[in-house]
């Protein structure tokens, strides 16, 4: 263990004189860090779709309509195909704390009897949205809003459902003893009149033109919905709810992760590197020959890149902070920093194989990191790319280390949650430190 | 000390030493003379077990494998290629290097100071390795293989790309190293090294040993006779006393004994303008073992 330490040491004292290499594991990083927090708030999401899921609690033919009338709309993706079970509405809001979905739409028992009726008193959806989606919050109440209009449309639209919606208006009214007999008289007569020139029209309409865009569009103009935002996640802390810090520091939170990615690539990229210079230079022969084990090279390698990165988290943490990053729960970003650290030694390990000298490591090596980062969210974050490479980034180990800050910082993972990117960092750790020493050891003789 | 029995190491289609058997006494300074690709860096890390031979064994004295931690100990090694770490000073590099032989406190200073000493480093040794010259480097390059003291010491080409006065510096130190009683395989391409330094040469070419023996052995066996040039000032004189074959007024002859020709032709009375005798030396020794020179 002693000549492991010492080994460290000396990788840790060459990094401190390495300029460039100090610039990629901490400067670069610190700048990505600010360049994304700062440019979050800015993208532009209206094209996006929603990948949301829908509750339907209520099960009604009027709840069904509302969810093919959400559907319609283009806009979203239902995960889930609206079955419900008291057990579904907390699966699919953890799934949305976790990033897995935007959104979790909830229709509750009763929704289907007032939805559509602009003069009921609805009852509320209740929505719950990923903290980092706020930008997409207001597109989600509109379409939620579009579709309860469509509802409205769909009971005017249909016979039936016409002359049950004016019954029971005219009931209404009819049993609202708070109104003066002749403010109910005139409501009648009004509902009345409005029902004959609704039934011209509409009906028309029908038969020539089955397009209701306009009827919804015009409906979503009245309170048809009422949309309730659900808690997920962590809240922001209260010191900083107060002006603009409230919105600067959730931005940090979400571009540390990925600017502490780039870090950890940095170190990753520079003890590959190190490792295959030292071997080019010859140090590495003379290591050898010294009275140490070839295992006791790599482990001293591998400690002080451990080091480095969990040095480089620290800092990067330290600085989002600063800045107004509150991670949620400091033990599991430690956790998270821990597992991290490994996955990265182990990467670290397999780079320093993929070329004979420090100039075609340097270029595979970043090669690597940059593709992992793209794929990982490292570069833009996951909840803006479009399906197919959200599903490529479970390949990626950045995907699973920006989880694992993430979940600690401020998606409110519990500690058996945190086991599962954890778990994936570990593994691909041990994977790549095996793979690496195999061909290493090959290598050398 | 070193027992090598018939070495064999291959890389791919490259058979790098052939079938080398060898023994090192302690205390001997024992030399690898061969040109570039003659094998002498391949045998030098097999005999520290860095490389695993495809066949043939190697054993310290105590019978120990050179790959155990123990006898790796007692060892000291030079690079061909400077090993360094550019980055840090020459005083920090020997740290390194010495506390991973397990030295520390007052003895780690002593011998750093002491190999700092040996090798003349010592108003530099506070500055970084880059910006040393090429024969600071090589100066240190030795002073690492050294610093914990080591009994066995392998210096692979410790001369190569140096100017003549580190070179010279160098030579002083291996002979104070020498001078220690400290055994050391010494591997050149120049063969005035291995004539000034080593105790026994073994000449080896395509990764085989062609010949071994000490520098006078070997040149009496291999190096054949010495050549005579003479000028004479007069070519008129009876040809048929003369040794060798006259070209103009060059006379030339090959002998074991040039001195009683010359004696000879003095006591002819001949009149010379210039003589000139080439007595062997390793140079030809390789020459007439291989049929090609040490360094084309
Ligand atoms: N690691 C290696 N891989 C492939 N070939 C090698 C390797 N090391 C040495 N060789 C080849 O083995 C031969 C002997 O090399 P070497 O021992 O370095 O010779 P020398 O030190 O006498 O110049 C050369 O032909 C060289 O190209
Ligand atoms: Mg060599």
């Amino acid at each position: 263990m002693h000549n492991v330490l010492v080994i460290a040491r000396k990788d840790l004292q060459l990094l401190l004189r390495d300029r460039l290499g100090l610039f990629f594991i901490l400067a670069f990083p610190a700048i990505m860090g600010v360049i994304f927090g700062a440019i979050t708030g800015s993208f532009q999401t209206d094209q996006a779709i929603l990948e949301i899921a829908v509750i339907d609690e209520d099960h009604s033919p009027m709840s069904a309509r509302f969810v093919a009338a959400l559907l319609e709309t283009g806009s979203v993706q239902i995960w889930n195909d609206g079955e419900s079970s008291p057990s579904d509405r907390q699966q699919a809001l953890d799934r949305v704390r976790r990033g897995r979905l935007a959104a979790a739409v909830v229709l509750p028992s009763g929704f289907g009897e007032t939805a559509g009726i602009p003069w009921s008193e609805p009852v509320a959806i209740e929505v719950g949205i990923d903290p980092s989606r706020t930008a997409e919050r207001g597109m989600l109440e509109g379409l939620l809003l579009r579709a309860a209009g469509d509802l409205f449309a769909a009971r005017l639209r249909d016979p039936a459902g016409r002359r049950a919606l004016f019954a029971s208006s005219r009931q209404q009214i009819e049993r609202a003893d708070a109104l003066p007999a002749v403010t109910r008289g005139l409501l009648v007569q009004l509902l009345n009149l409005l029902q004959t020139e609704a039934e011209k029209g509409l009906d028309r309409q029908a038969t020539d033109d089955p397009d209701t865009s306009n009827v919804s569009a015009f409906s979503a103009e009245l309170a048809l919905a009422r949309v309730e935002f659900l808690p997920i996640g962590r809240e922001p802390a209260v010191e900083i709810r107060t002006a603009w810090r409230d919105k600067v520091g959730s931005r940090w939170d979400l571009s540390f992760p990925q600017g502490i990615l780039w870090g950890v690539l940095g170190c990753s990229a520079g003890f590959a590197i190190s490792l295959v210079r030292e071997q080019q230079q010859g140090t590495f022969l003379r290591l050898q020959v010294a009275p140490l084990a070839r295992s006791q090279i790599l482990a001293g390698k591998a400690i002080a890149c451990f080091v480095t990165v969990l040095t480089v988290i620290a800092i990067m943490v330290g600085l989002g902070c600063a800045l107004g990053m509150r991670p949620g729960s400091p033990f599991l970003l430690a956790l998270a920093a821990l597992c991290i650290a490994c996955c990265f030694v182990g990467i670290m390990l397999v780079m320093s194989v993929t070329g004979r000298t420090a100039e075609a490591v340097n270029g595979a090596a970043w090669g690597i990191g940059v593709l992992m980062a793209m794929f990982g969210g490292g570069m833009v974050p996951l909840v803006f790319m479009p399906g197919f490479m959200r599903t490529i980034s479970i390949f990626s180990p950045v995907r699973w280390a920006v989880e694992a800050l993430e979940g600690a910082i401020w998606r409110d993972y519990s500690t058996m949650e945190m086991l599962g990117p954890c778990g994936v960092l570990m593994a691909i750790g041990s994977i790549g430190f095996v793979v690496g020493t195999l061909v290493l050891k090959r290598r050398t003789g | 000390m070193i027992r090598i029995e018939g070495l064999y190491k291959r890389f791919a289609e490259t058979v790098a030493v052939d079938g080398v058997s060898l023994q090192i006494a302690s205390g001997e300074t024992f030399g690898l003379l061969g040109p570039n690709g003659a094998g002498k860096s391949t045998t030098l890390q097999l005999i520290m077990g860095i490389l695993t031979p495809d066949r043939g064994s190697v054993t310290f004295s105590g019978n120990r494998d050179p790959r155990e931690l123990a006898a790796r100990r007692q060892l000291g090694f030079a690079p061909q290629q400077l090993s360094l770490y550019e980055e840090l000073s020459g005083q920090e590099n020997l740290k390194f290097f010495s506390r991973i032989y397990g030295l520390k406190g007052n003895r780690q200073q002593q011998q750093i100071d002491w190999a700092l000493e040996l090798t003349g480093l010592q108003n530099r040794a506070q500055d970084p390795v880059k910006t040393y010259s090429g024969g600071m480097k090589r100066r240190l390059n030795l002073a690492l293989a050294v610093v914990h003291d080591p009994s066995l010491i392998l210096l692979d080409e410790p001369t190569v790309g140096i100017d003549p006065q580190s070179r010279y510096h160098l030579f002083d130190n291996i002979e104070q190293l020498q001078a220690e009683g400290r055994t050391i395989v010494y591997t050149t391409h120049y063969m005035d090294e291995a004539q000034r330094l080593c105790d026994r040469i073994a000449i080896i070419d395509r990764g085989r040993i062609l010949a071994l023996d000490t520098v006078d052995a070997l040149v009496t066996q291999y190096g054949g006779r010495s050549e005579v040039r003479v000028e004479l000032a007069d070519v008129a004189v009876d040809t048929g006393s003369l040794p060798g074959t006259l070209t103009g007024h060059m006379l030339q002859w090959k002998s074991d004994t040039p001195l009683v020709e010359l004696a000879a032709l003095a006591a002819a009375a001949v009149s010379v303008r210039s003589i000139e005798i080439t007595r062997p030396n390793l140079e030809t020794v390789f020459l007439n073992l291989t049929g090609h020179k040490l360094r084309d």
